[in-house]
């Protein structure tokens, strides 16, 4: 607890400006999947040119077959109409296919790679980051960049090119009525850019709005037993109303834009065919035109608002995509553990070393920090501990024992100064090979969903049944495994929900001891818990010391008489060390601090 | 089909609306057949007659024939939707206001996961079906039988032959949308898991990093991307049948027109005109066909959720206010319990058995017991969370149950060892029962609570976002700030329910000098594990398997051997227990 975090609470922009060296990252994202590119291009290219030339084989029906009688080109006319319509449904099966394919293969590929960065990061990342950012980045923010890379660019193209080329037949066709067919469009660009514009504000607004509802009703659910016992029923209902008010207006907005679009769309259009039939009757009794022309023409006038429509779109996906590549980039180039590791050795003219097995011997060698580079948290700390000693930290809130912790974990890198192990300067360690020997119990026991066998094999993934029972017998969780249904193979709860907080501790033991480590950080929860199960952790704990160098931040005074050690910390520094008698002898802050526990104690019985 | 009926009830009030609504949707089936119409006389009876102003006029007709369909289109939806919108805006206001009245445990028992797919996705489809799809449905429906006989009456043959495909196509669509539904439901399901997975890896990654575990846990997530690309692929599969299947269908229809009816022009069966207005009109009875399965489905999926939206609704509460219940003005905060028992619903075994103990008013009531002893259930009856099967309660000899649950909620203060916060600031959160309160008090509270230094070293302090959409706060921070939420109340009874549980025991001891002060007159029942809490109680009571044991102070009940005897001794360090006892017993002095 400090006031050392960032608050990320800032509202994440939905859109950002086009930015080029995203969007090639972007594009690099299809490269393993050329042939793919390949071959939806291919298809796609197969569907426009036929939807284009379907007019003019029309065209040629009515003029040549109908017009002039000829009932065997007919018959021809509808096999070659069948044969196309055949080609394409299965090249559009096919493109269907390819498209997706295409799609999700660059959405798994850059979700793992996101993930598997982000499993690398280091502490300061996650630090005080809500988990629901992070969550977005891998769910949602992928999403939009798999979106532009693989569809929406194609899409683009192939409405380009169908653009094109009904303007270049309509003006091959006859070019004084195509012109005049095109007086319509910028009409219809405006109606399709404007009000596409602000409706998609529109149901923009309505969706964070019915997204508040739901998370007031989330709210009133899990919070009804507060909003009873606080009599708070009515006001609750006032702000629900607000919200209910809000989608309402909302929607209502979004819905009548929505309804001038089609119809106004349609009007443009239904201007243009009139133009298109006026003309064209003029020409056609002047002889010269004909009846399947100005079928062909007004054909392609409906062919004209899906083009623009895709690009009127296609705007906002861009920007929305550039948006979320920031983010997500910003989070892939992020330098991972292992490369602070890797830059630290290059710094100091090393390599980054493999820890063989160690005996866990720990030195802090003038070492000072700070999560921020404005305030420092610990200053100059030396500390050398013996293989095999434990150590007990204790000192007020906020003094710097969690910090040392953290250093000790290699959570963090000292500022200044070395963390050491066996003589292996933490900064330069390959970190695996370090923390495969170091153990953690931290208060908050966070037990993973699954079965109970999974969660304690959670530190040696291979460990033998036996080993797995010897170590559950060890840390006093035997018992109440047992009486789980279904023993080692009871589900687990996310979170260990249906645990209490004493057995997920056993658990959080028993897992620890099973990985063996050589290293082990304690920190003591401070929750109370029934006297049965606190009796099994005291008898776990001594169980876990036994042949290994052990910190442990301690809030009980057992715990800290046990130790070999005990380190005093206040305001970051070490201020006072040695086993509890002496410490008590020298009658500085250690002895004070049991005073006052004690008095406590008495005061409280009296 | 009661569930319908009850559905459609919410239209009632809506009943002239609805009416124009239908009118207009009549209106625009007939404005549907006119350009078309109008394309026929232009090249049946214009054209031929070489009659430019007939032309002229009916360009004209036919660009107002749009202009009249896009304004009644517009009236349609408008009115349609502000139906659609106000019913379920009525729906939605019901439920909430329902689900108020409920006792929590309603939800606990469905699952909050259960609830909320219900307030969300349930009311999310009897919106779709209130707001276009019974509309739609009707409409297509129409649209087909009107457009159809429309065609028929023009050339029944030419109809005919375009409806060969039609079998195929209502089969074809509703082979799609059967499963293109599970498909989707399915990815969704899929997603859903990777993204448990990982919320959970983000949320433990410090044991995730302190065991090195990482490529256990890239090879576990990658499972679950794989298995949502496999999911895409899957529905991907069936939309690339459905889709190109449904447009050859489609095409095929328009190739028998063209081909058909050229046929029949030709030999002069027909004239072109009509062939045209064909070529026009197919598409009109093609699209609503293809809309068919979507939209009956849309309907199933609101027939499906009503009633689990109606049920819901129909749950009586079981703890409501008797008809004439008192308005608690003063309490004094004397409570006894007479004979009381407690089963939860559809147990048979008593959760409580038989209690009677009197609580004097300003007395500080200890319960201690193991798990599962009945304490929790004890205190929730208090405040009439629940209520007892056997048995009375009285707070100053009024029975419970006759008194108003808000009047009685309003003097009894409740802290929970897990304590929700609203996502709103720590302010905001403080003044939850007294929204009026002023800055320094809801300060003074969080004081008394301890609650103060951490909330000083917040971002932005008491104007800090907290709850889900805020900061994340430890348990003991949780625990401070509903404590002092509860104090600023200002109740005459506090009931604490392992409220410090999750804070150190320095902290704890700060927190209990602190109630020390302002408990003075109230009345408190502490339920609580750490003996540095208990202890200062002027009543403990032990409560096993439902039962009250004991009841006695701290040196009665240490007297004796038992379970408080145990808890005590388990709580200092073999070495430690001697000298405590010693201190215990031996008169005050020397270290004070």
């Amino acid at each position: 607890m400090s006031s050392e975090f960032d608050l990320d609470l800032t509202e994440e922009a939905e859109q950002r400006p086009f930015n080029l060296p995203h969007f090639k990252r972007i594009l690099g994202y299809t490269k393993p999947y050329a042939k793919t590119v390949a071959k939806v291009s291919g298809l796609m290219l197969f569907g426009v040119v036929s939807n284009i030339v379907d007019p003019l084989i029309i065209r040629y029906a009515i003029d040549e077959g109908i017009g002039k009688k000829n009932l065997q080109l007919m018959g021809v006319l509808a096999l070659v109409m069948i044969a196309r319509l055949l080609a394409v449904k299965y090249a559009s099966r096919a493109q269907i296919r390819g498209t997706h394919k295409l799609g999700q293969q660059i959405l798994y590929d850059l979700r793992q790679h996101l993930f598997n960065r982000v499993q690398g990061l280091p502490f300061s990342f996650f630090d005080h980051r809500p988990v629901g950012k992070v969550l977005s980045r891998v769910t949602n923010d992928v999403n939009h960049i798999q979106v532009l890379a693989s569809s929406v660019i194609l899409n683009v193209i192939s409405q380009l090119v169908t653009l094109v080329g009904i303007i270049a037949i309509v003006l091959y066709l006859n070019w004084r009525m195509a012109l005049l067919s095109f007086t319509t469009l910028p009409l219809l660009v405006w109606v399709l850019t404007k009000v596409r514009w602000s409706l998609e504000k529109a149901w923009g607004d309505t969706r964070k709005a019915v997204a508040e509802i739901n998370a007031h009703l989330n709210e009133t659910v899990q919070g009804l037993q507060v909003i009873q016992a606080f009599g708070r029923e009515d006001t609750n209902s006032v702000k629900f109303a607000k919200g209910n008010r809000k989608y309402f207006k909302s929607h209502m907005r979004a819905t009548m834009i929505d309804q001038t679009f089609w119809p106004l769309t349609d009007m443009v259009g239904a201007l243009g065919t009139g133009l298109v039939i006026w003309y064209g009757a003029v020409e056609y009794f002047g002889g010269r035109m004909s009846l399947g022309l100005i079928v062909a023409f007004v054909d392609y006038l409906g062919k004209f608002w899906r083009p623009i429509n895709t690009f009127s779109r296609v705007w906002s996906q861009i920007l929305s995509a550039m948006a979320s590549a920031e983010r997500v980039f910003g989070i892939i180039d992020m330098e991972t553990e292992d490369e602070e590791s890797a830059a630290m050795a290059r710094k100091a003219g090393t390599e980054v070393v493999t820890l063989p097995r160690i005996t866990g011997e720990v030195t802090f060698e003038d070492v000072s920090f700070g999560y921020r580079a404005d305030i420092p948290v610990l200053h100059d700390i030396s500390l050398k501990v013996k293989p095999g000693e434990t150590i007990a930290l204790v000192g007020p809130t906020g003094a710097g024992k969690t910090t040392i912790i953290n250093l000790l974990a290699r959570f963090y890198i000292a500022t200044a100064g070395k963390v050491m192990v066996d003589g292996y300067d933490l900064a330069t360690a390959y970190l695996p090979s370090y923390r495969s020997q170091l153990g953690m119990v931290l208060q908050d026991t966070f037990i993973f969903s699954g079965t109970i066998m999974e969660n304690l094999r959670f530190g040696k993934l291979d460990a033998t049944q036996e080993e797995v029972e010897k170590a559950v017998e060890a840390a006093g969780a035997r018992d109440f495994i047992e009486k789980m249904p279904g023993g080692y193979d009871a589900e687990v709860k996310e979170r260990g929900t249906n645990l209490s907080s004493g057995q997920r501790q056993l658990l959080a033991f028993a897992r620890a001891l099973l990985a063996d480590p050589r290293i082990l950080i304690l920190d003591e929860a401070t929750s109370s818990i029934d006297p049965e199960t606190e009796r099994l952790i005291q008898q776990a704990m001594k169980a876990l010391l036994v042949g290994r160098t052990a910190f442990i931040i301690a809030h009980r005074l057992s715990t800290v008489r046990a130790a070999d050690r005990i380190l005093v910390i206040d305001d970051g520094k070490i201020v006072e060390e040695g086993t509890h008698d002496e410490l008590m002898d020298t009658g500085g802050h250690y002895a004070q601090l049991y005073e006052a526990q004690f008095k406590r104690q008495e005061r409280a019985a009296g | 089909m009661a569930n319908l009926k009850r559905l459609l009830r919410y239209l009632r009030p809506h009943w002239f609306m609805v009416t124009i609504v239908i009118i207009i949707m009549l209106l625009l089936t007939w404005l549907e057949i006119q350009p078309v119409a109008l394309q026929k006389r232009i090249v049946d009876v214009a054209i031929p007659a070489k009659d430019m102003g007939l032309v002229l006029s009916l360009i004209w007709a036919y660009v107002g024939v749009w202009a009249a369909r896009g304004i009644f289109n517009y009236l349609q939806w408008y009115l349609s939707e502000l139906v659609g919108q106000k019913v379920i805006y009525e729906m939605r206001r019901s439920i909430h206001e329902h689900l108020q009245i409920l006792p929590p445990s309603y939800f606990t028992n469905m699952g909050t996961g259960q609830v909320m797919s219900r307030l969300t996705s349930d009311i999310d489809a009897v919106q779709q079906f209130f707001g276009y799809g019974a509309l739609l449905l009707v409409q297509m429906v129409v649209l087909i039988i009107v457009v159809g006989t429309y065609l028929a009456f023009l050339n029944w043959q030419l109809m005919l032959a375009t409806c060969i495909t039609f079998p195929i196509l209502f089969k074809t669509v509703f082979w799609f949308d059967h499963n293109v539904r599970p498909a989707w439901k399915k990815v969704r399901e899929v997603m859903g898991k990777l993204t448990e997975t990982l919320q959970e890896n983000i949320s433990g990654i410090r044991v995730v990093k302190a065991f090195a575990r990482e490529p256990y846990e890239i090879e576990k997530f990658a499972a679950k991307n794989r298995a949502h690309y496999d999911a895409n692929m899957d529905r991907a599969g069936i939309e690339s049948i459905g889709q190109p299947h449904l447009d050859f269908l489609t095409g095929i229809s328009f190739v028998s027109v063209v081909c058909l009816g050229g046929y029949l022009v030709v030999n002069e069966k027909m004239s072109l005109g009509t062939l045209l207005a064909f070529n026009g009109l197919v598409w009109s009875v093609i699209w609503p066909i293809r809309m068919l399965g979507w939209l009956v489905n849309t309907s199933e999926q609101a027939l499906a959720a009503a009633p689990r939206l109606f049920e819901i609704l129909d749950a009586v509460p079981a703890i409501r206010n008797v008809p004439d219940a008192v308005m608690l003005e003063e309490v004094e905060g004397r409570i006894d319990f007479e004979n009381v028992s407690f089963a939860f619903p559809g147990d048979t075994r008593e959760a409580l058995k038989d209690i009677t103990l009197s609580i004097l008013p300003g007395e500080r009531v200890a319960i201690v017991g193991g798990t599962g002893s009945g304490k929790s259930t004890l205190v929730n009856l208090l405040p009439r969370f629940l209520d007892p099967t056997e048995g009375r309660i009285t707070l100053d000899g009024k029975d419970l149950r006759e008194i108003d649950l808000q009047s009685l909620r309003h003097h009894i203060g409740v802290v929970l060892q897990d304590n929700f916060l609203f996502s709103a600031t720590v302010h905001e959160n403080l003044a939850l029962g007294r929204p009026d309160a002023e800055r320094d008090e809801t300060r003074r509270a969080a004081e008394l609570a301890q609650a103060a230094p951490f909330i000083d070293h917040l971002p932005r302090g008491y104007e800090t976002p907290v709850g889900e959409r805020g900061i994340g706060l430890s348990g003991g921070q949780k625990q401070r700030i509903a404590l002092a939420r509860a104090l600023l109340v200002d109740p005459k009874i506090l009931i604490l329910d392992e409220a410090t549980s999750s804070v150190d025991t320095e902290t704890e001891y700060l927190i209990q000098e602190g109630l020390d002060e302002v408990m003075k007159g109230r009345t408190s029942i502490i339920i609580a594990k750490r003996l540095s809490t208990i202890r200062g109680a002027d009543k403990i009571v032990i409560m096993d398997q439902g039962r009250v044991t004991m009841v006695g102070t701290h040196e009665e009940l240490l007297a004796e051997p038992g379970f408080y005897r145990r808890l005590f001794e388990s709580q200092f360090a073999d070495e430690d227990v001697e000298k405590a006892l010693a201190l215990e017993l031996a008169p005050l002095g020397g270290n004070q």
